[in-house]
């Protein structure tokens, strides 16, 4: 993320101005924290040690109260009665002690004073015999400090201190003086020492709270293990304390420990609020710190900043924007840089926007000339693409006139192409009749001129309408919508003409007739289209000649072919009449000539029809083929087959050729004798002739024709016969 | 829009800072007001009851803010237990039963454990079937334990007067913890060649009868923790200096009004002892986890009562004394 340089500069400001202060901030309130600490440690230390002292004196009291008894009062020699009230003394004068005793080395009781108890009703206390506060001094001749036990009845903690007597004389212990201390009383010690939050408690070695300014801490025996030694630590209550330790020491160092406690809150009270000081020393120099680095951040920031917003406007064209210089340091001269900048770069782009304007007029007035020049070429393109069109129309029409070589298909199919090509309602060609007296409309694509087709529309030729005035002068004309030529326009069949241009055909010199085209546009025609138009109407001038050679050469074929057929009907029937058979027969025997007819509906149907014939008789599959010679049928190929049988296409296709190879064979034979007899018939002629030419006289040329003629045509009658001025040759 | 955001952060700085300073000096969260229900039998308690307000007032409960007592003053044994079931219904915070009876009677009506009870002073409360344990009680009931001492009280009486042969007992014989009491003098006055003479007394007329009625041979006059007897102290006080005979009591307040000698425990202490106990159960402390507490016992001596009685009081009992009214 990148941020900005108001949040950079806050930041490092921010980072290099107050780190450092909280570093030593916390380092001093550590330290600080630290001192006092350990002073609080001290004191609590202290307490617990003053406690403990007084704690011991209390518990050292009884101990010397029962050596001046025995020292000075020497009560082992005092007698039972006078022991009571020594006793009762002393219970009296301290209430620290619950039970006071004196048995007899063996453990008899002597004497008993009891809190709780008849003075009186010592003689019913049970032997002390094998009990520790008895034994352990009788064993060992030192005092006795028993652990801490709890009265059954009152749950108080109670301990025993036991004394023995010794005889001076014999250095044996001769009775031990045993008294029950109760702690209770100490409470009243701790109690006191317990103010103001602080907690001080007596821990024997069992860590068994036994003196406590809350008896029902002690009541509920509370084990508590504290540490050695004072400490910041989880106190007795459970929450932090900063903790002080004293041990006391009866028969060894750390019979007790008197543990000193204070809340962390309240033990480090003035730590706390020398940390809030600093604290709020370090808070209120931070905010200050913070407070003077935004400000200062701002003042930096700020200008630059508004120099962005300018930049911005500037950037976005308002070159009007600048900034507001209001100090005189780095930043006021960066701002008096920029705005000079700003001028220079308005000014520079004043000069580029009025070079632009120029240039844009310029470019303007070129871009008016270029869509001109594009225009005309545009028109250009049409027109030549018009032009383009014209010629594809002329070169189609050109190959329709190459392609079809019906008139009328040919005249109709010109009128849609240049009706559809160049955008003409109604284009119509008039062709000239034999006599060349009218016009006749001979093919039209508009629904008028259909009409006008089926009603057999003719113009006289130089008398009725720019057709009729065309063909007869030869000479293009365009009528227009105005002056006398609006009344060509009065046509029911074709009323929306505004337009009307009819250009001549011609064959050679002669005119044949008139292409009339007609536009629903007045003024439709240019020169370009009498151009193209003419062009095609030359065309369609060639088509119509070649059309009607075309039809006239298809009548001579026709009539040739007619003569064909004749001559070879005539041919085959005279060749027929030398020959004896009428045709062929072949069966499994072998060939045979046919002298007769055979009686065969097929093969009569393929001559008279010529086409083939097949049939399926009783017996038999007949398939009549005719054979033909340049259409004339001249014979039949009869093919016959015993039982059912299909003839297929592929055989049908084998006879048929087969007959046409007959029919050729055939005509080249009948040509081959007909030439031949020819041939020998010109020999004759040859023969004759030189003998005739040989002849030098008249008699001699007729006397040789008549015998060669007499031995040519035997039995025959030759006369010569000349003719005088007025008759005819004379016969011989 | 710059300058207002800066000057936003500026004062929300500042008021941080206001804060910050402002909660440093903040205390804790005041307390919720406590209901606390006392039944007693007796005008005889009043001291344990006023120590009781006084030590809680000393926790620093005070009385109508934090806490609030409802007591009606003495009551008979009838409106003890209507005024036990009404607190049951109340719901109040805690119930401060004063003598054996009431304390039982609270144990039986209070029985679903929902109102923690203190009870004060009872002889035994566990032989009285009260707790299981003094160490720790169990249920909902915790307290101060303050008897066993008439043995010792009788000791002191027998020190003042070792001649006494005969002692006029006045007491409820209805009250658990004041029969056990005396049945426990008994034995002991015994074992010792003493002889009791055992009054029934269960209201003040009877016992105006009965000392009306007491025997010439009497010696000494001995008292147990007995409503009956402790509310007509004054009576049998006055009694005991008329027919100069000693009168032993229980109680400091006794001794005041004019027993020769009392030994037992300071009602004051014991107040003060329940207040204690009740400060931990408003902090939320199980009663039944408080070990029960026993009662100082004290000695107390009226050298004025001695003096017109006329007896010597010994030395070493006037050393033992915690109190000597002169």
């Amino acid at each position: 993320m990148q941020l900005s340089l108001r949040t950079r500069l806050t930041i490092l400001l921010l980072v290099a101005a107050i780190a450092p202060v909280l570093i030593v901030g916390i380092i001093a309130i550590n330290q600080t924290s630290n001192s006092l600490s350990s002073q609080a440690i001290t004191a609590q230390n202290e307490v617990a040690r003053r406690v403990a002292i007084q704690v011991l004196n209390y518990i050292e009291r009884p101990q010397n109260q029962m050596e001046q008894l025995i020292k000075v009062r020497e009560i082992q020699k005092l007698p039972r009665q006078e022991l009571l009230n020594v006793f009762n003394d002393l219970m009296s004068f301290s209430n620290i002690y619950n039970t006071i005793s004196l048995s007899d080395r063996f453990g008899n009781v002597i004497a008993s004073v009891s809190r709780s108890q008849m003075t009186s009703s010592g003689e019913t206390i049970p032997n002390m015999r094998n009990r520790i506060e008895f034994e352990t001094p009788l064993s060992t001749g030192q005092i006795y400090y028993g652990d801490v036990i709890f009265d059954e009845e009152t749950g108080n903690p109670l301990m025993y201190l036991s004394m023995p007597i010794i005889n001076l004389t014999t250095g044996e212990v001769q009775s031990v003086l045993i008294a029950q201390l109760k702690f209770k009383t100490i409470w009243t010690l701790m109690n006191d020492a317990s103010i103001d939050g602080q907690s001080v408690y007596l821990v024997d070695t069992n860590n068994i709270v036994i003196a406590h300014a809350n008896p029902s801490i002690v009541l509920q025996r509370t084990s508590f293990k504290h540490p050695d030694q004072g400490t910041r630590t989880i106190g007795l209550s459970g929450t932090t304390v900063i903790m002080g330790i004293a041990p006391i020491g009866l028969t060894t160092e750390n019979d007790f420990y008197v543990v000193s406690e204070l809340p962390i809150n309240q033990a480090l009270t003035l730590s706390f609020n020398l940390m809030l000081i600093v604290g709020l020393a370090l808070g209120f120099t931070i905010l200050v710190t913070a407070t003077f680095s935004l400000w200062q951040t701002r003042q930096i920031t700020r200008p630059i900043e508004n120099m962005a917003k300018i930049a911005t406007a500037l950037a976005s064209g308002d070159l009007s924007a600048r900034v507001t210089v209001a100090s005189k340091d780095e930043i006021g001269t960066l701002g008096q840089t920029f705005n000079q900048m700003a001028s220079d770069l308005q000014n520079i782009l004043t000069g580029l926007e009025n070079r632009v304007t120029e240039r844009t007029v310029e470019l303007e007035n070129q871009s008016v000339e270029l869509e001109l020049r594009s225009r005309q070429l545009l028109d250009s393109n049409i027109n030549i693409q018009k032009r383009a069109t014209q010629f594809e129309t002329i070169a189609a029409v050109m190959r329709s006139v190459a392609s079809v070589q019906n008139l009328e298909s040919l005249l109709h199919q010109i009128t849609e192409m240049i009706s559809t090509r160049f955008g003409f309602y109604h284009v119509g060609i008039f062709l000239s009749d034999n006599a060349n007296e009218y016009a006749i409309l001979s093919a039209a694509n508009s629904e008028g001129g259909r009409r006008m087709l089926a009603r057999g529309h003719r113009l006289k030729i130089g008398q009725v309408g720019i057709v009729g005035n065309v063909v007869a002068t030869g000479k293009p004309r365009i009528a227009l919508d105005t002056g006398a030529d609006a009344t060509f326009f009065n046509n029911p069949d074709l009323p929306e003409t505004r337009s009307e241009m009819a250009l001549p055909m011609r064959s050679g010199e002669q005119i044949i007739g008139a292409i009339d085209v007609q536009s629903t546009t007045a003024n439709a025609f240019t020169e370009d289209d009498v151009s193209i138009i003419s062009t095609l109407a030359d065309q369609v001038s060639i088509a119509i000649q070649n059309s009607r050679l075309f039809e006239a050469n298809q009548k001579a074929l026709a009539e040739s072919e007619e003569i064909s057929r004749q001559n070879v009907r005539h041919e085959w029937a005279r060749f027929s009449k030398f020959r004896t058979s009428i045709g062929y027969k072949y069966g499994v025997t072998g060939s045979k000539p046919l002298t007769s007819e055979l009686e065969n509906t097929e093969a009569s149907q393929a001559l008279e029809s010529g086409m083939p014939q097949w049939a399926q008789k009783a017996g038999e599959a007949v398939m009549a083929i005719p054979v033909s010679i340049r259409g004339e049928v001249i014979g039949v190929l009869n093919v016959r087959t015993p039982g059912e049988r299909h003839w297929t296409q592929n055989e049908a296709d084998i006879v048929q050729a087969v007959a046409d190879r007959v029919a050729i064979s055939a005509e080249n034979a009948r040509l081959f004798e007909e030439t031949q007899r020819r041939a020998a018939k010109e020999q004759t002629i040859g023969d004759i002739s030189a003998k005739i030419s040989s002849s030098i006289n008249l008699e001699s040329v007729f006397r040789t024709t008549m015998q060669e003629l007499g031995q040519l045509m035997p039995g025959t009658e030759i006369i010569v016969e000349f003719d005088d001025e007025d008759r005819s040759p004379k016969r011989s | 829009m710059e300058q207002t955001r800066f000057r936003s952060i500026l004062v929300a700085t500042l008021l941080t800072a206001a804060l910050v300073f402002s909660m440093s000096g903040c205390g804790a969260a005041p307390q919720r007001t406590f209901r606390v229900g006392i039944v007693s039998p007796s005008a005889a308690y009043e001291p344990i009851i006023q120590s009781f307000k006084d030590g809680l007032a000393e926790y620093g409960y005070i009385e109508g803010e934090d806490v609030i007592y409802i007591y009606d003053g003495p009551l008979p044994t009838n409106k003890i237990l209507h005024q036990l079931q009404q607190f049951g219904t109340d719901k109040v915070d805690l119930v401060l039963t004063l003598s054996t009876s009431t304390a039982l009677a609270a144990k039986q009506i209070l029985a679903n454990g929902s109102i923690p009870v203190i009870f004060a002073p009872i002889n035994n409360p566990l032989h009285a079937g009260l707790i299981s344990t003094m160490r720790e009680p169990g249920g909902f009931m915790t307290g101060i334990k303050a008897g066993g001492y008439v043995e010792k009280e009788l000791d002191w009486l027998l020190r003042v007067k070792p001649s006494i042969r005969q002692i006029y007992v006045p007491y409820n014989p209805y009250d658990v913890g004041v029969a056990e009491d005396f049945q426990h003098l008994k034995d002991t006055a015994a074992k010792l060649g003493i002889i009791l003479v055992e009054t029934k007394v269960t209201n003040s007329g009877e016992l105006s009868s009965a000392l009306a009625q007491m025997s010439g041979d009497v010696d000494a006059i001995l008292l147990l923790e007995d409503t009956t007897s402790l509310e007509g102290i004054e009576q049998i006080s006055k009694f005991a200096i008329e027919r100069k005979i000693p009168l032993a009591s229980i109680n400091k307040d006794n001794s005041k009004a004019g027993a020769l000698l009392s030994y037992g425990p300071d009602f004051s202490d014991v107040g003060r002892q329940c207040a204690r106990l009740a400060d931990q159960i408003f902090k939320g402390i199980p009663p039944g986890t408080l070990p029960v507490e026993s009662a100082e016992l004290h000695l107390n001596i009226n050298l004025q009562t001695a003096k017109a009685i006329g007896i010597t009081i010994p030395d070493d009992l006037l050393k033992a004394a915690e109190t000597i009214l002169r």
